[in-house]
């Protein structure tokens, strides 16, 4: 079974980020913690789409969960992941690197991380923006 | 125009390839170009008859990006279809 983990990261103020040579301000984004099995796509230049994450969470379905820190998708070669939810299970099924990786999560923690995921960036300060706040869908 | 990503999964220009070229002869002689107003970006579209990318994503296609509220977010990489289900 693998760990979702995830966590708002905020950057406001004076602080800045810096992520594939883009500099972000005043920003959200959802973001793996230490202990999820994620970072292995965030290490590659991925962030998670919080709108596509948020469908996942109610059916199945092909989303668009990972995209290039850009918001272009094709730019990083992400595609839509196969979401399917079987047996109280979420299944991911992600073309990495031309090849298939499966991801394994326990449905009901993966619908309870979401909505709280979600939640919180309900109420956000209205001057943060989350990211990626432009997203340009694969051909 | 910042570099494309070097990662795994991001296609790479071939290392014989003008990107700086290329991309002035898209500017000037694109297949295709279309604007999404929602994100404010412009996008440019051209086919090469010869291999632009590197040998595990080979691909004469090349798309450019202009990001207009974000100039150092524009990108042009070669463009290699990922929905190829196997």
């Amino acid at each position: 079974m693998n760990e979702l983990g995830l966590s708002i990261k905020i950057i406001q103020g004076e602080a800045s980020i810096e992520l594939s040579h883009i500099s972000f301000e005043n920003s959200a984004f959802i973001w793996p913690t230490d202990k999820s099995d994620l970072n292995f796509f965030i290490d590659q230049g991925a962030l998670l789409v919080p709108s596509e994450l948020e469908k996942s969470i109610y059916s199945s379905g092909d989303y668009l969960i990972f995209t290039d820190v850009s918001g272009i998708a094709d730019d990083g070669g992400w595609d839509y992941i196969k979401v399917t939810h079987k047996n109280n299970l979420a299944y991911w099924e992600v073309w990495f690197n031309n090849s298939w990786v499966e991801l394994v999560f326990d449905l009901t923690l993966y619908q309870k991380e979401l909505i709280e995921i979600m939640n919180q960036l309900k109420v956000l300060p209205l001057n943060i923006i989350v990211q990626p706040s432009q997203i340009i869908f694969p051909e | 125009m910042r570099d494309p990503a070097k990662t795994t999964n991001a296609t790479q220009f071939n290392q014989n390839v003008n990107v700086k070229a290329l991309r002035g002869d898209m500017i000037l002689n694109f297949d295709r170009a279309s604007s999404d107003i929602f994100n404010h970006i412009t996008k440019y579209e051209k086919k090469y008859d010869f291999n632009i990318s590197i040998a595990n994503t080979p691909s004469g296609d090349m798309r450019i990006f202009i990001n207009n509220p974000k100039p150092a977010a524009s990108i042009n990489f070669p463009y290699y279809p990922r929905n190829r289900k196997q």
